[in-house]
């Protein structure tokens, strides 16, 4: 058997999880940080908390594994896109206990994490996949060697549409799940900025203009304007991609693939269609939040491809990078 | 007048499901035309639903009007619905520029001559406030003459800055580029010379197209 342990620390996250080659979660410990000021996350913030958390959330998974660190034949860890004070402290811990115990390292891209791991958990096997999340709002499909992107946000990812409203309202970081929860007691739609181009969607006019009428509107009504905006737009980009690209099931990945209401909605239109959708359900939907597992399993999808475990003075971190810069091998 | 428009649809053969309009071809009067209808989404909240329908069919009938006064080759409209989300307009007999530049069936000279006209006609639209909003290879039809034709007008913006001037031209070009990759930067280039000969303030949208193509979209930036 061999065991793969995964280092996440792009954002507000730092997590490892711990896989077996059967891909059986074996641990999946994180501590997540709560930003203290209004402004959301400052990068230098997030790096203090991950520095401080990093040892006994590593001990944590291993403890949950009942391994030691000797036992760990595999090492991976989010190279990006991210914050990169924060992503620094991730890769740090991954090369020292590469180096230590003189094990392969794989840095992966957090993006591509989400999508494997839900259309693994999902059992799809050439779905499109809606990644929405803090980091990501883009939907792929894979295409000749990598997962290529169809449409996507032009601005802001539909995670921070939601932060920063919430935050306007006063509400604490995550504002995604409380956003949904009150946009159920809203009853009527206010008008607001619907923004498609082409197979993208636009979200910084619609929070200026939501964060804009916050006194002037009761907050519940706000609440589900924005929400049935924003996923309106996302679901009618899917809708396009989904006709371009053919493709007969559909994936929501990331965290806001937790939203009911999003889910339903793809479910509806594809219907239309005639095709599957699937997300993350039951004990597994904390998995769409940022984690270690699913860095986990990259490593170990790049290791039984073959791919060569990548140098340690090559195992750079990128604040950006694009999905559709990766090659998939497994896929291939 | 929706209930006769519903009785030319039962006459006419359903061509084109797209994610938004079904599209018909229908003898209207002995012309050859198409009926586009924007069809009602159950996903999503009535009233954007109601918005949405009547706003890009407002926009498509307002901009196949501006596009005939322009002189840039598109439909022409000849009827309109706005609450039915319903447009009739002349049919354009050809081919989709998409198929025709993958399965090769243009000279280069062809090429040449329609990404250059495509410039000139897309200028002429952003001087007038105009951006198509969903500019693609797909929404070009080449008659048979070799002439292009512009269609599929929804997603366009009446009022257009000079940002979503240059959002216009960048999506053009990552189209190509993810559609056409082999031949997108020579297509584009011809397709730019033209542009930017006939805009009227080149130098601001070149300067916003650059910062958006360089805004990271596009490459790993190592930290
Ligand atoms: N005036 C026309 N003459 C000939 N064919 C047309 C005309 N208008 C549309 N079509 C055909 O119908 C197809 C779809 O039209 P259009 O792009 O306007 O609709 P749409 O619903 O927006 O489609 P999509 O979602 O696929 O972009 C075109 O690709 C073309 O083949
Ligand atoms: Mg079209």
């Amino acid at each position: 058997m061999v065991y793969v342990l995964g280092i996440e620390s792009t954002a507000h996250t730092f997590g490892v999880g711990i896989i077996d080659s059967k891909f059986n979660i074996l641990s999946d410990a994180r501590s997540v940080l709560r930003p203290s000021g209004t402004l959301g996350i400052d990068p230098g913030e997030a790096a203090e908390h991950h520095s401080r958390v990093a040892v006994n959330v590593l001990l944590e998974a291993l403890d949950k594994a009942n391994l030691k660190l000797k036992d760990i034949d595999i090492v991976a860890f989010s190279k990006g896109p991210g914050l990169g004070p924060a992503l620094r402290i991730g890769a740090t811990l991954a090369r020292g206990l590469a180096f230590k115990y003189n094990k392969p390292i794989y840095p992966v891209h957090h993006g591509l994490g989400h999508i494997e791991l839900t259309v693994h958990l999902t059992n799809m096997k050439d779905p499109l996949v809606l990644l929405v999340s803090g980091g990501h709002t883009a939907i792929l499909a894979f295409n000749e060697g990598r997962w290529r992107i169809y449409g996507e946000t032009l601005d802001i990812t539909v995670g921070n549409l939601f932060d920063s409203f919430a935050r306007r309202l006063g509400i604490g970081f995550p504002g995604g799940p409380v956003i949904e929860r009150m946009a159920l007691k809203g009853k009527r739609y206010i008008e607001l900025p619907y923004n498609v181009k082409g197979n993208n969607v636009v979200f910084s006019g619609l929070l200026t203009h939501a964060t804009d009428l916050v006194d002037k509107y009761n907050k519940y009504d706000l609440a589900y304007s924005l929400q049935e905006t924003a996923f309106s737009m996302l679901v009618e980009v899917t809708e396009r991609a989904l006709i371009q690209t053919d493709k007969k099931e559909i994936c929501i990945a990331g965290g806001v693939a937790s939203n009911n209401r999003l889910f339903n909605m793809i479910k509806t239109m594809a219907e239309d269609h005639g095709v599957k959708v699937g997300r993350l359900e039951g004990d597994l939907r904390r998995l769409n939040g940022d984690n270690g597992v699913q860095i986990a399993l990259l490593g170990l999808l790049y290791y039984e491809a073959g791919t060569p475990a990548t140098d340690l003075d090559k195992t750079f971190v990128y604040q950006r990078i694009r999905v559709d810069e990766e090659d998939v091998p497994w896929r291939m | 007048m929706e209930n006769v428009v519903v009785g030319f649809v039962n006459k006419g053969r359903l061509i084109h499901k797209g994610a938004e309009a079904n599209i018909y071809l229908l003898d209207y009067m002995g012309e050859a035309t198409v009926l586009k209808i924007r069809v009602r989404k159950k996903y999503r909240d009535k009233s954007i639903d109601r918005y949405l329908v009547r706003s890009r069919t407002y926009k498509e009938a307002y901009v196949l009007e501006v596009a005939e006064k322009l002189g840039v080759p598109a439909p022409r409209l000849i009827y309109a619905s706005i609450n039915g989300g319903i447009l009739i307009m002349s049919y354009i007999g050809g081919e989709i520029l998409r198929d025709l530049l993958l399965h090769n069936m243009l000279s280069e000279k062809e090429k040449e001559f329609i990404f250059r006209r495509l410039g000139m006609y897309l200028s002429r639209l952003h001087n007038n406030g105009i951006t198509h909003g969903d500019l693609t290879t797909s929404n070009i039809i080449i008659s048979g003459k070799k002439e292009l034709y512009l269609i599929d007008f929804g997603l366009a913006n009446l009022n257009s800055s000079d940002e979503e001037k240059s959002v216009d031209v960048e999506m053009f070009e990552r189209v190509l580029l993810s559609t056409h990759t082999g031949e997108a930067g020579k297509l584009f280039r011809w397709f730019i010379d033209e542009y930017v000969r006939y805009i009227e303030n080149p130098d601001e949208i070149l300067r916003r197209y650059r910062i958006i193509k360089r805004s990271g979209r596009y490459h790993a930036q190592k930290s």
